[in-house]
């Protein structure tokens, strides 16, 4: 069975985009336009990773969505990659290695988002 | 207030110099009786004495509050007064030269202080010098004849005269004085409003800057990552001419990304909230810089050298505007100079400063250039015939950098030859 990708993004265009790539690619993309429906979708349709925005109506309310995976039993194990902005437009910068402490995501991708860098960061990331 | 007090001190030592000077002159050439320019140096030391009073208090207590810096001042203009009076009063008042010195005193007291007070100081002015006049024509006080064949006070009519003419001097001194000093205040003022309504406007202009960048970057971010899927998708499956003009679409999206972020980085020196000074090593940070950079130059086989002593240079400072400082020239410096050149950054440690160099051996930049080459938007024309892509925000970015941690940048550039950039980051003994 293909694995499930959940993508949070309130980026119609930019999920549409990460959805064809996914879907070439041979996973099974579904997603949520904000962080409380996603946060949702997740509970109840339990992906195999998430990627997700930080920055949908709030700066940073993509941190608050996984912190908020990471709080739940149920769900904290899902891998979650985390897309970023461009630079450091929000005033911070991202550095998993450095970050991982206190940011608890997989990974980081940045956007614009490349496909092939797409495919391989939840390739990598995603339990097998 | 506290800066014209200290002013007001650093002038009295002159006026005391000028004092003595002309006390040993008149001995010198026999004017005047040597009770009187014995009296003239006590008043001489006794000013000098006064006046170190006057500098250690000021030193000790910076912290005044408004009134007593004030009444500081004030007391200070009076003594003075009581003590050229005692001075003209030595050298023959009437006949003393040395009235002329009151109308100093007016327009000094219309610089330091705000309002009417040239106007007070010229009526104690007319006051004590009526007071010695009258005193001299009563049985108090004894004329002293300091000019041996002077005697002016045995006309009256002349007295008279002479102190008419005193009084209308020291009114109209004190009306001249306090017009220009009261019109420079006010243009000052105005200045002061107009400079604060400028910072507004600019704040105004970096606030769009951001924000306009930032909700660029996104719908153009998305642009660029459909346009890469499709390329993906279509991969040689499509017309060589489509894989083409796709790749160029995408090619321009990253340089508009790059420009609303040059835009954004322009302004981040405007918003503190932003700003995160901490303790940094510059030469980890420079390292980690230089390793990025490495694959850039060695596409174009050029060497990248770091010189520096083996120590942390320990800095105080923002690690994102560090950062963007040195990527900039570095990879100007890539950019900008021919296959095979050397590229050698150096960081030392220069009395109170850090100085970091970026020097290359590339195509230089015309003296003619130099002095625009921090200016916004400006690419010189050398630079846009090598390169044709950039904003030409880059060192204009740099430049804020640098400013915003107090530091200095310069050029030393000579066309076909080579660029050094030497920035210098100033630092506390203490950290």
């Amino acid at each position: 069975m293909a694995k499930k990708v959940m993508i949070i993004d309130d980026d119609f265009d930019l999920v549409e985009a990460m959805r064809i790539t996914l879907e070439a690619a041979g996973y099974d993309v579904i997603d949520a336009q904000d962080g409380e429906r996603g946060l949702e979708m997740v509970k109840s349709d339990l992906p195999d990773l998430i990627i997700l925005d930080v920055m949908m109506s709030s700066m940073d309310e993509g941190f608050h969505v996984a912190y908020k995976i990471r709080e739940d039993a149920t769900i904290k194990d899902i891998p979650i990659v985390m897309l970023t902005a461009v630079g450091n437009q929000t005033g911070f910068q991202f550095d998993p290695g450095k970050d991982a402490d206190f940011l608890p995501v997989d990974a980081f991708l940045e956007k614009p988002v490349n496909p092939k860098k797409l495919v391989d960061v939840v390739h990598q990331n995603i339990k097998v | 207030m506290l800066r014209r007090d200290k002013w007001l001190i650093r002038l009295r030592w002159f006026a005391i110099l000028g004092l003595f000077f002309g006390v040993i002159l008149l001995k010198i050439v026999e004017i005047g009786p040597s009770s009187s320019l014995t009296a003239m140096a006590i008043v001489g030391f006794f000013l000098l004495g006064m006046n170190l009073l006057y500098l250690i208090y000021a030193t000790a207590k910076t912290q005044f509050g408004m009134l007593s810096l004030v009444t500081l001042l004030n007391l200070q203009m009076v003594v003075d007064l009581l003590l050229l009076t005692i001075l003209i009063y030595l050298t023959g008042s009437e006949e003393s030269p040395l009235s002329f010195f009151y109308v100093f005193h007016i327009i000094l007291a219309s610089i330091i202080f705000p309002g009417g007070f040239s106007y007070l100081y010229s009526l104690l002015v007319i006051f004590l010098y009526s007071g010695l006049l009258l005193l001299e024509h009563s049985i108090y006080l004894d004329h002293i004849c300091f000019f041996h064949d002077l005697h002016l006070t045995d006309d009256p009519k002349l007295v008279l005269m002479i102190w008419s003419v005193f009084v209308v001097t020291m009114l109209v001194s004190a009306y001249l004085a306090q017009n220009v000093t009261e019109r420079h205040r006010r243009v000052q003022s105005k200045l002061t409003v107009a400079n604060q309504k400028l910072q507004e406007v600019n704040e105004t202009k970096t606030t769009f800057f951001r924000y306009a960048s930032h909700e660029m970057k996104a719908p153009i971010a998305t642009i660029q990552s459909t346009l890469m899927v499709i390329e993906d998708i279509l991969g040689t499956k499509a017309d060589e001419r489509v894989i083409n003009m796709l790749n160029r679409a995408i090619g321009r999206t990253s340089e508009t990304i790059g420009m609303l972020k040059d835009l954004a980085d322009l302004t981040y020196g405007n918003f503190q909230e932003v700003q995160q000074f901490k303790s940094l090593s510059l030469r980890d940070l420079l390292t980690t810089i230089i390793s990025d950079a490495k694959p850039n130059s060695d596409r174009k086989d050029q060497s990248l050298k770091f010189s520096s002593l083996d120590a942390p240079f320990n800095y105080f400072g923002d690690t994102d505007a560090l950062g963007k400082i040195f990527t900039n020239l570095i990879s100007n410096a890539i950019r900008y100079t021919q296959e095979s050149g050397n590229i050698t950054i150096s960081l030392e440690k220069l009395d109170l400063n850090f100085v970091v160099k970026v020097a290359d051996d590339g195509h230089g930049i015309p003296a003619s250039e130099q002095v625009n080459i921090f200016k916004e938007f400006y690419r010189t024309p050398t630079a846009r015939k090598a390169i044709s892509e950039g904003t030409g925000l880059g060192l204009a970015i740099v430049m804020r950098m640098v400013e915003l941690h107090g530091g200095d940048i310069q050029v030393d550039s000579q066309e076909g030859v080579g660029s050094t950039f030497t920035v210098q980051l100033p630092f506390e003994e203490d950290l």
